[in-house]
């Protein structure tokens, strides 16, 4: 019996040694190899502006050496601050392949990319989109800046003392650019890596990381975190090109693309890795990712990445259950027809077939113009000049004398600036007192002949006008033929007339009603959908395209109970899943669609329920991010208002908070009043009917005796702020600055919550001096009809301004 | 005789180090000194072609426009970091890190 007991312990010695040698000639934490995996991402996308949550539903496949993603749905409903659905992805050791049946048209997403992509060009987006194709040059960045086991190797098989040195790794340059890893710092104990820095080869920080590990000594990674500092960026000049005269002569330069950040403030994210079972194989993978801001800390981003599988696929089998994933089916077509004929647009299409226009009758076009008289602009100054004299600088400033000299050149150059500055205001407050001196015309009611004739003209120009098929999405600018200025301006003048006037509601607008037969095949189609709720082959994001589809064509069938209750369910599902925060878009969305379809009560009740929801299941921050997010639509008011009333009942809101809350629902209230006044004047009442929609409780004086109060109380709640008032939720906002003022002043980023108070520190500005009183006067105690609170105008902020 | 020759080094070193120093405060004093903003400090210094072409050129870049859309390719491209972490976690002869996306 001792001898079985010491032949154990022998035994455990020489496993324990045998795995001390294995660890070591492994580096941790570093892959496993088992082969080609399936699994489902749900990926959570947070802003402050535009959208306040989407949430984006994926299917990977992948392998060590290729990787295919398709989207098959995003929230709210759909949509998105890009439409990303059917976006599918395959990237591989040779190619970067984007395809999107819903998109096909469009080049730039359904294309193959050759590998290696070369340099990323000049960031040349704005307001919100950007050109999905990028993707490329982020895969081809990551790649490129991996770390592979034979840069460590060297390193940890050296001689390990079990300190925590760190060691430098010069890496091979891989991709050739400068966004390339040239350098890793590791430290690293007890046979595994702890930390790790990353350098590009200006030996700027890329990324700085740290490992936790499973009770600390295990080999099994909890959890990596990243910290992503601020990263250059350069922005492409559209008008790149300028004339210049000097003592060289008149000469055509090209503007340089301008140095940017992106990741402002900074990233952390943090990954963490979990035993996974996939048939008799477990392995150590992500199963959630956080990005959070390194300012703040606030969640910017999440990924939930659940239902792995191995699978016997190759890179060409991925794509195609890739396309048979996220793809447009047969019923996907189906329904678009269905919708596209039966249920009314936003945009209405245009049914011009019918209407006999000659577009190459000028005579008539111009009269047609002339018809409806629109108002003149004067044409804008140029807001800024630039020195075209050449003076020489002098000397940098290293003894006494030169440092008084530079100081004396640039007071010159200052003044003359002033000078410059002056003189543009005044060209300005000129064009705005000439733009407003001159008398508009009426807006006249446009003859629903004369409409349709505009409709069929503008099909026509249009056409005309745009590039060839074959060139669609080449270039980013299509400049238009010289010959063809004449029919630009044609368009632009139509444009303006619709914009300017009052349009008729055209019988040919209302959508088609769907006969005997047509009314089976939709109900055929919504059964098709509701088998597809149950399964779950496509995983959550093909529940809810589905559940949506049948929410879709319950409105085509006027099932208003049945729709109902699939919104209902819809919530349920999103509930069910923790995406309570898009919850709050997509219950507005549905809100939005009853409330057209002309169902205000159910709305209504609906609305109820959904508000209670979100209250208890959204943490305040989430709700007021929402709530100042949808306070600028018009279409959302009654749910934000809800909302935040219901939030104001719940109790430990911080002073902050409630305050945001008082000011959502002023803001909101005044928002629906001043509507309400203009409702008569408002074209298309259909389409906006969410903006005007009153829920039943209430009465036009009922909202216009609750404005002055609200306002009030947003208004002592400010007050009440004591220091935060001037500080975090001071009335100020960046938005509408000009650029150059934005470059020149270096003009800090308002918050939202500044925002806020600048919108309400706007409508108590506008109700003061609509009632008489003079802007700007304050008086202590509560607030009259009549007076300016809170406070002065604070736009120009005080502290040491700074361009980040 | 080595004593001297210490006491020079001595003596080089020290007054390089000063003159290192009083170079660094006085190009650092030149941006404090004015008190303006950099892009205003940038357009007033202005003077060749180049300097004046790129002042002109970040003029017209619109801040909070050009946010809204590094955001949301920040946002879509993060789309791609699940595949690429499991594709770490798959490789054997890769180290587990995070990519920029």
């Amino acid at each position: 019996m001792p001898n079985k007991s010491l032949l154990k312990i022998v035994c455990c010695i020489l496993c324990s040694s045998t795995c001390q040698v294995l660890s070591a000639a492994s580096i941790i934490p570093s892959g496993n190899n088992i082969g080609t995996l399936q699994f489902d991402a749900v990926v959570e996308l947070i802003r402050e502006r535009q959208l306040a949550s989407w949430v984006v539903f994926a299917r990977y496949w992948v392998y060590r050496d290729f990787y295919c993603i398709a989207v098959i749905w995003s929230e709210p409903r759909g949509h998105g601050i890009m439409d990303l659905k059917t976006n599918i992805v395959l990237s591989d050791k040779d190619s970067f392949k984007i395809h999107n049946d819903s998109y096909a048209f469009w080049k730039p997403i359904n294309a193959t990319y050759q590998k290696p992509v070369g340099p990323r060009p000049p960031f040349e987006w704005g307001g919100g989109p950007c050109e999905i194709a990028e993707l490329r040059f982020a895969d081809a960045h990551a790649l490129a800046r991996r770390v592979y086991v034979e840069d460590v190797e060297q390193v940890l098989r050296g001689p390990s003392d079990g300190s925590f040195n760190w060691r430098d790794l010069p890496i091979p340059s891989r991709a050739g650019t400068t966004e390339d890893l040239a350098r890793a710092r590791v430290q690293i104990a007890g046979g595994k890596i702890q930390r790790m820095e990353l350098f590009d080869p200006n030996q700027k920080l890329l990324a700085r990381l740290s490992y936790d590990y499973t009770g600390g000594n295990s080999l099994r990674i909890d959890r990596l975190t990243a910290e992503l500092p601020e990263r250059p960026v350069k922005l492409a000049t559209h008008v790149n090109d300028v004339t210049v005269t000097d003592s060289n002569g008149t000469r055509t330069l090209r503007l340089p693309d301008t140095d940017y950040i992106r990741h402002k403030g900074g990233r952390i994210c943090t990954v963490e890795y979990r035993d996974v079972a996939i048939g008799k194989i477990t392995a150590r993978l992500p199963v959630s990712i956080e990005v959070r801001s390194a300012v703040n800390g606030s969640l910017l981003r999440s990924a939930r990445i659940v239902n792995f599988r191995l699978v016997d696929m190759d890179k060409t089998k991925a794509l195609e259950a890739a396309k048979a994933f996220a793809g447009l089916t047969d019923e996907d077509r189906r329904l678009r027809k269905i919708l596209d004929r039966f249920l009314p647009s936003d945009l209405p299409r245009w049914k011009v077939k019918d209407v006999k226009v000659d577009p190459n009758d000028l005579g008539f076009v111009r009269v047609l113009i002339a018809k409806y008289p629109l108002p003149e602009t004067p044409n804008p100054p140029r807001l800024v000049e630039v020195p075209g004299q050449k003076i020489t600088p002098p000397a940098m400033p290293i003894d006494p004398n030169h440092a008084k000299e530079y100081r004396e050149y640039l007071q010159q150059q200052h003044q003359e600036r002033q000078r410059q500055l002056e003189l543009s205001r005044k060209q300005r407050e000129q064009y705005y007192k000439e733009f407003y001196s001159r008398l508009k015309p009426p807006r006249l009611m446009i003859e629903p002949n004369d409409l349709r004739a505009i409709r069929a003209l503008l099909v026509h120009y249009d056409r005309m006008l745009s590039p060839p098929p074959e060139k669609m999405g080449e270039p980013y600018v299509y400049d238009i033929p010289k010959e063809l200025y004449h029919i630009s301006d044609f368009r632009s003048a139509l444009r303006n007339i619709l914009a300017y006037h009052h349009q008729p509601e055209l019988p040919e607008d209302a959508p088609a009603k769907p006969n005997q037969e047509e009314f089976q095949a939709i109900q055929q189609l919504r059964n098709r959908y509701l088998d597809l709720t149950s399964g779950n082959e496509k995983g959550l994001g093909g529940r809810l395209k589905a559940l949506h589809a049948v929410t879709q064509l319950d409105e085509v069938l006027q099932d208003w109970r049945s729709q109902d209750t699939h919104n209902r369910q819809y919530l349920d599902l999103l509930n069910d899943y923790g995406l309570c925060r898009v919850c709050m878009e997509s219950g507005c969305y549905a809100i939005e669609t009853m409330v057209k379809a002309g169902q205000p009560d159910m709305a209504y009740e609906f609305m109820r329920t959904w508000a209670s929801r979100c209250i208890s299941n959204n943490e305040p921050n989430d709700i007021l991010r929402f709530a100042n997010v949808e306070v600028r639509m018009q279409s959302s008011c009654w749910p934000t208002l809800w909302l935040v009333d219901g939030l104001l009942r719940r109790p430990g809101l911080t002073p902050i908070q409630r305050y945001q809350c008082l000011a959502v629902r002023a803001i909101v209230l005044h928002k629906v009043d001043s509507l309400l006044a203009g409702l008569d004047q408002a074209d298309n009442k259909a389409t906006k009917a969410p903006s005007y929609w009153i829920p039943r409780n209430l009465t036009r004086q009922q909202i216009a005796s609750q404005v002055g109060p609200a306002i009030q109380q947003a208004v002592s709640a400010w007050r009440s702020l004591g220091p935060a008032a001037f500080d975090q939720a001071r009335p100020y906002t960046s938005s509408g600055i000009p650029a150059a003022y934005q470059y020149i002043v270096g003009v800090p980023d308002s918050t939202p919550l500044q925002e806020l108070s600048a919108m309400l520190d706007q409508i108590v500005w506008q109700r003061s001096t609509r009632a008489g009183q003079q802007p700007g006067a304050t008086q202590p105690g509560p607030i009259q009809p009549g007076t300016r609170q809170p406070g002065a105008r604070q736009s120009i902020p005080r502290q040491p301004l700074q361009r980040r | 005789m080595v004593h001297r020759l210490i006491s020079t080094l001595l003596i080089v070193t020290g007054t390089a180090a000063i003159l290192g120093f009083v170079c660094m405060a006085m190009t650092g004093d030149k941006t404090q000194r004015t008190g303006l903003p950099p892009g205003y400090q940038q357009w007033l210094t202005a003077q060749d072609i180049e300097s004046v072409l790129a002042v002109q050129a970040a003029m017209r870049v619109d801040d909070r426009m050009t946010d809204l859309s590094l955001q949301t390719s920040e946002q879509v491209e993060f789309l791609l970091t699940p595949a690429l972490l499991v594709q770490e976690a798959l490789s054997d002869d890769v180290v587990l890190t995070y990519p920029e996306e």
